[in-house]
């Protein structure tokens, strides 16, 4: 079974049931995605969640997600557990505490972050790594806005 | 004309002041004076870059430059993105066809964790530890490389095992590293960077200092011990512009957009 999310080439790709193509290539270890409504970004987890959660149909499940974390109110306290894994959070803004946000400042690289996030809460990162999503040959990819090398 | 901003009146004001005053004539360049508070007071911080870009905004021409000197372009607080605030600046400039430009490193500390100078003066120091050692160079070797520091390597680690506010984030890092470095340095001159405003005029002036001009405050014989026979600096007995040239072409500066000699 493929890996929805591979670590070493720090890369998430998949496709849903729909046929949506998703190819998110990271630059780094944590990545603040903003921007307009309706970009994919809540489709993006919905699908991630269902091959984490749908157990009962493992045979069915065309990929493996056992290296993502999706945050949400329920489970944020095992935030702070996760080791290896790629973190995302959607709507931080609802969800993210002081708590969390010192957790993720503090993680140098146990964990990786895509973080959906409308405005400022504390997260330490520099321009290089915020981003938005569009559509471009056919997949859902990651841009990013700005590179300064004494910014990485 | 180039038109200085900076967060607040501690040591990176002072700093790019003197990179001014070193590189620019006299009239071609004004440190934007920070807004008043509701207590009539001057306000500082970062939620009053946006006020000084527009306090200037009227009087820009083409082909002016506005200089922004942010503490650390990762910080989004509540109050304050940095990304937000580089990504509004330069549109709003772009307007007048003025040079939108904020300081190209993580934050201050760095400027100096990236020098060469620093690495070896530290390395010479017989107090050295073992542990800062590493750090540094690992810090170093990263900036250098244009990578990111903050990470689970074992020298990282060793030195937030003895610093545990250093774990906290990567500025807080930077500054307690480089503290740490720059106060071992201390018999040998005035070389400890702190924080605090008018860092570069007392305890860390050597830096930036013309070395005859730090002479003439000291008392002979404190010239004799400590300028002649400890200090280790390369740029012993030499000027501002010597010292800053040689930041500028051995610290993370030498691969920027913009170098300090281009201010």
């Amino acid at each position: 079974m493929r890996q929805c999310y591979d670590w070493q080439s720090n890369v998430l790709k998949f496709t849903d049931v729909n046929g949506n193509k998703y190819n998110l290539k990271f630059r780094g270890n944590k990545t603040i995605v903003h921007g307009d409504s309706a970009t994919g970004k809540s489709l993006l987890c919905t699908m991630l969640k269902s091959y984490i959660n749908d157990n009962n149909n493992a045979s069915f499940k065309p990929y493996n997600a056992d290296n993502i974390f999706i945050v949400s109110k329920d489970n944020k306290d095992k935030l702070s557990l996760q080791k290896g894994k790629l973190i995302i959070i959607d709507r931080a803004e609802l969800i993210l505490d002081d708590q969390m946000v010192e957790i993720i400042n503090a993680d140098r690289g146990d964990n990786r972050y895509l973080i959906f996030l409308r405005k400022p809460m504390g997260i330490e990162l520099s321009p290089n790594y915020f981003g938005t999503l569009c559509k471009k040959d056919g997949e859902l990819q990651l841009e990013y806005e700005c590179y300064v090398r004494g910014w990485a | 004309m180039l038109y200085i901003i900076t967060e607040d009146s501690n040591s990176s004001r002072d700093f790019w002041q003197c990179v001014a005053q070193t590189f620019r004539p006299v009239d071609s360049f004004l440190l934007v004076p920070f807004p008043s508070g509701s207590d009539g007071q001057n306000a500082s911080g970062n939620t009053t870059l946006k006020a000084q870009v527009l306090s200037i905004f009227p009087k820009l021409q083409e082909g002016d430059k506005v200089f922004v000197a942010v503490d650390c372009v990762a910080n989004n607080t509540q109050g304050f993105s940095a990304h937000d605030f580089v990504k509004w600046g330069t549109r709003l400039c772009m307007k007048k066809e003025v040079d939108f430009v904020a300081t190209s490193y993580w934050c201050f500390e760095d400027l100096y964790l990236s020098y060469d100078e620093v690495l070896a003066m530290y390395l010479k120091n017989p107090m050295a530890e073992n542990v800062v050692i590493g750090a540094l160079q690992y810090v170093h070797d990263n900036l250098q490389n244009g990578t990111d520091y903050f990470d689970t390597s074992q020298e990282i680690q060793n030195f937030i095992d003895l610093h545990n506010s250093a774990g906290k984030n990567r500025e807080h890092f930077a500054n307690e590293l480089l503290m740490e470095v720059t106060r071992a340095l201390k018999g040998n001159g005035h070389f400890a960077i702190t924080k605090s405003a008018g860092a570069f005029h007392k305890s860390a002036e050597c830096w930036l200092r013309d070395c005859s001009d730090i002479k003439e405050k000291m008392a002979p014989q404190q010239v004799i011990n400590i300028c002649d026979k400890k200090c280790k600096y390369c740029c012993k007995d030499k000027g501002t512009v010597d010292k800053l040239i040689d930041l500028d072409t051995r610290s993370i500066c030498k691969d920027s957009d913009y170098q300090l000699q281009q201010i």
